[in-house]
């Protein structure tokens, strides 16, 4: 493990690219992102879309006009000032390393009962024994009996689709948002517990960890009517930043470019096939945020009322000139020839081989990138360039979702299981500079990590057992905290404090919707015609056919079913 | 004398591929021939390059590496430390020994009495089969009855979902339907059994199509993991396969690498080709001994049915 601290706010966000391809690579990607404050964004709740039978409603949404009474109250944590706070929507940022005598306790005392329970969730790499070291001080500090089930992350889906019709469900299951597929939203209405009569308003306040979890997550957690969900905040600023060799721009004195003409101009002066140099890789994601295309990674959130009228992501026009942008870049030859077949290969790798200069991806990248170089390129250095309007001036940006997995408690379980639970939860939503947050990210000292030069550095057994389960249950309020790259860490949180001035929130923020299931593949086939347009094997216009067909096939009715809910509910559009 | 022929005495012209070959032609299908087999082995060669490859050669190369530079075993020692793939082979091993006996057996026989006209029932149990090549029940029934059947986080989890391929049953059968009956006859006039029968007539003429039908068994076995990550829990069970996939994902993850992944010398896409070498190593080293019996079974299975 590197010798610095992690950032919770990681793991849980996918990118919010805007493609409709949120996955677990995206998730595993997103290594330090953050998420934020709730930015009071004013609570929509209401219920709709058929009623809460107790074992939940069959789509709609999860808000309610009785959210009031649902939601958690909200009480900052006041445990660890952060040195950057957040802003405009962006994670708090931690510069330095906090020295183990000065950690702070944001536990009182052991919460939990002492109960058994099971915990079922999605792993990407070798899991520990479920008796490990690491796990029996994890529950010997929390004061539960847990025992882990991770399942393989590549399959999740699937083995939660079966977990859930059997008859043996896990005391707490973690489904992450990319997983909501199918026939997954109703199971979670009908088979998890409602965890509203332990934590709403005032009730969290028992939980002080969990009463920290910004609104706007906890809003994200409602599902079929009640709050069932724990959730892992993430921040609704874009993470998708383009990344540049700021060592080789720096010598060559280009500027960064300030419109998508600029782009493509400074793209063919960087690129010489001779010398094997080319520009970028594929910049679609960041050509959609360039063109102000509504956010494709939920489909709830590609809508948006605009003029009065209910429109989808792929009717605008801003999505056809991303599309068509993109292309010339492929068509003037500045995108990296291994990018014309998908898949190829890390683009990143070839970031750091020096053959591409400009790519994008998650917002951690800067920091696992800069991190992984130092040893083996120290005249390495990148940045993440602010992201240009395609006209020139600022971008219109698109807020992605607050949260985006939860851990649910199984219905029907009893007092004592759902205490231990929220325990748990209590527990791995520690802020950072807490006792609590130490042990979950890097174990016992002596046994998980060592303390050198006063950072703290995982032993082998640490990269081990130390497992980033224990945050699906619950995780802070998003934080970026590498104190080994202070200037990174500053240099993230000031992105995201930029582009979070230029976000706005599209009609369906902070909802968690299921759509009926007649239309829930609708959109299947467009990713790939995305793909196919950019690098010239479709035409532009084999998209607005695509669009058509879409309308006819069931998009204008999606539509109505949309504006049925925003009637009733209200909009968080900003 | 054939070249002073002419007029209605000369000889039909031959197409040219029925010609022997003149220079041009030797060496326009040796190209061919050298560009068929390289086709094949460059994607190989890189794989193992890259395999052997320090990150810092890795990242020099953008990704794949072909020529080969600062070699070291750092990959497979990652992979191979710790004992977890050493467990996993040997269950990987065992799985697919106990499992292509078994679904051998249980094809050999269904097979053979399939292939026998009077037998009863055959053609309802033929149809019942085949209706299953068509229709599947999908994951979720069949994760309920094997869960209710109590093998989930059991090795028969791995063997007993899977064991028996309608495909190769119909193979099976189409071969020993070619078999002359009047030797089956002549062994029943002698007293043998039909148990007998199989043992000492069909299945030593059906060497050929056994052998390769062992062979998808086997494959299947051992590239199969899917069936571990949906019912099994305990990591001490995986087979192969799935502890490989998690060595990969393990590397994939940028926070939580090991200390070697990000300040070393070992890249995540050198571990990856590590495992694709491991993972086909058995299977490439097995391949040739079969590869005789693999053409003539394929064919007559495939004519006769």
């Amino acid at each position: 493990m590197t010798p610095n601290a992690v950032s919770t706010g990681s793991r849980r966000s996918t990118p919010s690219r805007s493609d409709s391809g949120q996955s677990r690579r995206g998730f595993l990607a997103s290594t330090a992102v953050a998420a934020a404050a709730v930015a009071g964004g004013a609570p929509l709740l209401a219920a709709c879309g058929g009623g809460d039978t107790g074992g939940g409603k069959k789509d709609g949404t999860t808000t309610g006009k009785d959210a009031a009474k649902i939601l958690p109250a909200f009480a900052a944590s006041t445990v660890v000032a952060p040195d950057i706070a957040p802003k405009n929507g962006s994670a708090a940022g931690f510069t330095r390393a906090i020295p183990a005598a000065e950690l702070k306790a944001s536990v009182a005392a052991k919460k939990g009962k002492g109960g058994a329970l099971t915990v079922m969730a999605p792993f990407w790499g070798p899991p520990p024994a479920s008796d490990n070291p690491y796990y029996k001080a994890m529950n010997e500090a929390i004061g539960v009996r847990a025992t882990w089930q991770n399942q393989d992350g590549n399959v999740y889906d699937q083995k939660l689709g079966a977990v859930l019709a059997s008859s043996e469900i896990p005391d707490v299951v973690v489904v992450p948002g990319w997983n909501l597929g199918g026939k997954i939203p109703s199971a979670i209405n009908a088979k998890f517990e409602d965890l509203g009569p332990y934590l709403s308003g005032d009730k969290v306040k028992a939980y002080p960890n969990l009463a920290a979890i910004p609104t706007d997550a906890w809003q994200r957690s409602i599902f079929g009517g009640k709050l069932r969900g724990l959730p892992m905040p993430a921040s609704y600023v874009t993470n998708i930043a383009p990344f540049y060799r700021k060592d080789l721009f720096d010598a060559k004195g280009w500027q960064l470019p300030k419109s998508a003409d600029e782009f493509l101009a400074l793209a063919k002066e960087i690129t010489s096939a001779k010398a094997k140099v080319w520009a970028c890789g594929d910049m679609t994601w960041t050509a959609y945020n360039m063109f102000g295309v509504l956010p494709g990674n939920d489909k709830a959130l590609g809508w948006h009322l605009l003029d009065g009228k209910l429109i989808n992501r792929i009717e605008t026009p801003e999505y056809l000139e991303a599309l068509a942008w993109t292309r010339k870049l492929y068509d003037a030859g500045v995108v990296h020839p291994d990018e014309k077949t998908q898949n190829q290969g890390d683009t990143s790798l070839r970031f750091t081989a020096g053959q591409c200069l400009v790519y994008n991806n998650d917002l951690s990248h800067w920091y696992a990138k800069t991190s992984e170089q130092a040893a083996q390129n120290p005249a390495f250095a990148m940045a993440a360039m602010d992201i240009p309007g395609h006209a020139g001036g600022t971008p219109k940006l698109w807020a992605t979702n607050p949260a985006n997995i939860w851990a649910f408690v199984r219905r029907g379980s009893s007092k004592a299981v759902v205490e231990d639970a929220l325990a748990i939860a209590d527990f791995t939503a520690a802020p950072y500079g807490t006792k609590e947050r130490m042990l979950t990210d890097y174990g016992v000292e002596g046994v998980h990590h060592t303390v050198k030069d006063g950072l703290p550095v995982k032993t082998d057994k640490g990269n081990q057992e130390v497992s980033s389960s224990w945050l699906f249950v619950a995780s802070p309020a998003p934080y970026v905290a590498h104190p080994d790259t202070p200037d990174v860490t500053r240099a993230m949180i000031e992105w995201q404090q930029r582009m979070g001035a230029v976000t706005s929130k599209s009609s369906f923020y902070g909802m968690t919707i299921s759509e009926p299931s007649q239309w829930t593949g609708l959109m299947n086939d467009f990713e790939q015609l995305e793909k196919d347009i950019v690098r010239g094997r479709k035409k532009v216009s084999d998209m607005q056919q695509a669009v058509s067909e879409w309308k006819t096939k069931g998009g204008d009715e999606l539509r109505d079913w949309y504006r049925k809910l925003l009637d009733a509910n209200g909009s968080a559009a900003s | 004398m054939t070249r002073s022929l002419t007029g209605r005495w000369a000889a039909p012209a031959r197409p040219v591929w029925e010609e022997p070959p003149g220079r041009a032609g030797l060496l326009a299908k040796g190209l061919l021939l050298a560009a068929a087999c390289l086709a094949v082995l460059v994607p190989l060669w890189i794989v193992v390059v890259t395999s052997l490859s320090t990150k810092k050669a890795i990242t020099e190369a953008g990704g794949l590496v072909v020529v080969p530079r600062d070699l070291t075993l750092i990959a497979y020692q990652e992979l191979l430390g710790g004992g977890q793939v050493t467990r996993a082979a040997v269950v990987s091993v065992l799985v697919t020994l106990a499992g292509t006996v078994f679904s051998m057996t249980v094809s050999i026989l269904c097979a053979y009495g399939l292939s026998r006209p009077g037998s009863l029932g055959h053609r309802f149990i033929l149809l019942a089969l085949m209706a299953t090549m068509f229709f599947g029940a999908g994951l979720i029934p069949t994760y309920l009855l094997v869960q209710t059947l109590g093998l989930t986080d059991t090795y028969l989890a791995l063997i007993l979902p899977s064991a028996v391929s309608v495909f190769n049953i119909l193979v099976l059968r189409g071969f020993f339907m070619g078999i002359s009956p009047e030797l089956v006859d002549s062994a029943r006039i002698d007293g043998a059994g039909d148990l007998r029968i199989l043992w000492t007539i069909v299945m030593p003429l059906s060497r050929a199509v056994i052998a390769v039908i062992t062979l998808f068994y086997a494959v299947g076995y051992w590239s199969a993991w899917f069936n571990a990550s949906i019912y099994l829990s305990d990591q001490n069970m995986m087979p192969l396969q799935n502890v490989l996939i998690q060595l990969v994902q393990k590397q994939e993850i940028p926070v939580g690498l090991g200390q070697a992944v990000r300040a070393g010398n070992l890249s995540g896409l050198a571990v990856q080709m590590a495992v694709m070498v491991l993972a086909l190593l058995p299977v490439a080293v097995l391949s040739p001994f079969v590869q005789k019996h693999f053409r003539k079974g394929m064919l007559t299975g495939a004519v006769k049915g």
